[in-house]
Order: C-alpha cells, then structure tokens, then sequence
C-alpha cells in the first residue's frame, strides 16, 4: 500500500495564524482564509468580522481549492493559460478561479500537500498575505513539520 | 439603526482551541468542528488529521442549522417531535435533523444569538459533550 503524506491541522493552523497575523498587520477590509489539503478539501477556514459573505468566503475556498488541485499558485495558473489562449472558465470547473491569492502548499520533496487561499482585499494585496503564508508554511515543513 | 453583536474571528477560535483541547478527553476519533455567524456563514472551522469529509458538511450544517433556528439541536430536535414538524416545514435545505452537536452562542451581556457551534466525528454524545466545551470558552450557558 502506498502512503501520503498529508497536510496535517497543526501546521495548517499555525499558517492560517500566521496570515491573520500579517492580514491585521497591514490593515484593510476583513479577509477570508481557507487552508486546503491536496484533495481540495478544506482543512481549516477563518473569517474576519465584516468580511464580504457573497465574494471573499466563497473567493477564499476556490483560490485554495484551484491552486492544490492544480498545483500551481493561482496567479501562475490563470498566466499560463492565458498564453496558451484559455481563460480559468475553460476548464468546466466552477471551483476554480484565477488571479492572486491563490498559493500552493509544496512538501521539502516536492509532494503537493494543498493550497492557502485569501480573499477580500484588492488582488495584490490577497497575494501578499497568502505568499507569506506559503513562505510561513514552508519553513514550517522543512524544520520537519 | 440599531447595532447587533458580531462574532469575531478571535472569539470563534477561542471556542474552537477550547473544543480541541477538550476533545482528547472526551474521544480519540477526529472531529470536524464549526463556528458560524448569526446568518450560518462560517467563521473559524478546522478538520482534524484523518476526519473524513463528511464530518466537515455535518459540522457546518449542525452549526448552520443552530443558528438559523437560534437554538441548540436538541431543543429543536424536541419541538419537532413535539410538534409533530419535520425539517421540511421549515423551508430550508441547509437544516439538518441531528439532536446533538449543534449548540447557539449568545452574546452573555443581552442574550442576543451571535452564531452557533457545530462538532461532527464522534458519537452524539461525545459531540455534545465537545461543542459544550466551545460554548462554555466564550462565556455562554446552556439555553
């Protein structure tokens, strides 16, 4: 039988702190965090107070969900079919989105582990607290979890 | 205009890290575990190592449906028997029929219901018995 290693709650949740930490630190509208496993299913979720229900909550799952399942950070996705002509609507899957804050959760081996989402804030700003987070989770791993 | 009270992210988690703790003695099957709002929406949530996908719906559809209803699942789960009504009288999808697991917050000052816990994983009991952990962390008593 194989074994997988496997986007565990604890370092999902000390990453999900970590992005709030830096999400307050900067300031601006109440984001949505969502920390996915390589499934896509969601492994722990954070909502600011205020935060906008329609867009940010939903925006939040599908930027973590695209960026595990397609194992890329969501910006470098939406690039890259961009240059061969497509768009994220393309696919037939209304999980995914495109854009920043969207980032892949990459084991020291190179295992896909997951995908962090943010959403909230303009996208620029979305995809600094989720790189922080991808940074923040990578050291995380690389000390052995 | 009026103001009403709204869960935030730090208190959510409070109730959440309290349910964690709480949970090693109470079971050792993982638990998915859920803070909603006063509308249902999803505050704080975590999925522990090897819970299956199903607990994260039940979790969040117990939290759900103990906030929309403003009421633990098993004074809910009652008046239906009660009553005679099923889940369909109530014209929403997202309720769930589960008695256990699902417990109302309150804002301790006023009584106002700010959101609900949800716990899915272990046995209805042992669900209660965590949830309850998460209500007591923010201060709220049984309702």
């Amino acid at each position: 039988m194989q074994q997988r290693a496997t986007l565990g709650l604890a370092e999902a949740r000390s990453t999900l702190d970590a992005m709030l930490v830096e999400a307050e630190r900067r300031g601006g509208r109440p984001l949505a965090i969502a920390v996915v496993d390589d499934r896509g299913e969601l492994v722990c979720f954070a909502a600011m107070a205020g935060v906008n229900v329609a867009l940010a909550r939903q925006n939040a799952f599908k930027k973590a969900y695209t960026a595990a399942v397609m194992r890329a950070d969501t910006q470098a996705y939406a690039d890259r079919l961009a240059q061969a002509g497509m768009k994220v609507e393309d696919m037939g899957n209304p999980h995914f989105i495109g854009g920043g804050g969207g980032a892949v959760v990459e084991a020291p081996d190179g295992t896909i582990l997951g995908g962090l989402g943010v959403s909230g804030r303009p996208s620029e700003e979305d995809e600094t607290v989720v790189q922080v987070g991808k940074a923040f989770m990578a050291r995380l791993l690389a000390r052995g979890g | 205009m009026y103001t009403r009270p709204v869960l935030d992210v730090t208190d959510a988690f409070r109730a959440v890290d309290a349910m964690l703790a709480a949970a090693t003695g109470i079971t050792a099957r993982p638990l998915a575990i859920a803070v909603v709002d006063d509308q249902g929406d999803t505050v704080a949530f975590v999925r522990m190592d090897g819970a299956p996908a199903f607990n994260r719906h039940y979790a969040r559809a117990k939290a759900y449906t103990a906030s929309r209803m403003r009421q633990d699942l098993s004074v809910f789960a009652a008046y239906r028997a009660q009553e005679g009504r099923t889940l369909a009288d109530f014209a929403d999808q997202g309720l769930v029929g589960s008695a256990h697991g699902g417990l109302v917050l309150t804002d301790p000052s006023n009584g106002a219901v700010v959101g609900a816990i949800g716990v899915s994983g272990a046995t209805p009991d042992e669900d209660e018995r965590v949830a309850q952990a998460g209500r007591k962390a923010l201060g709220g008593e049984a309702k």
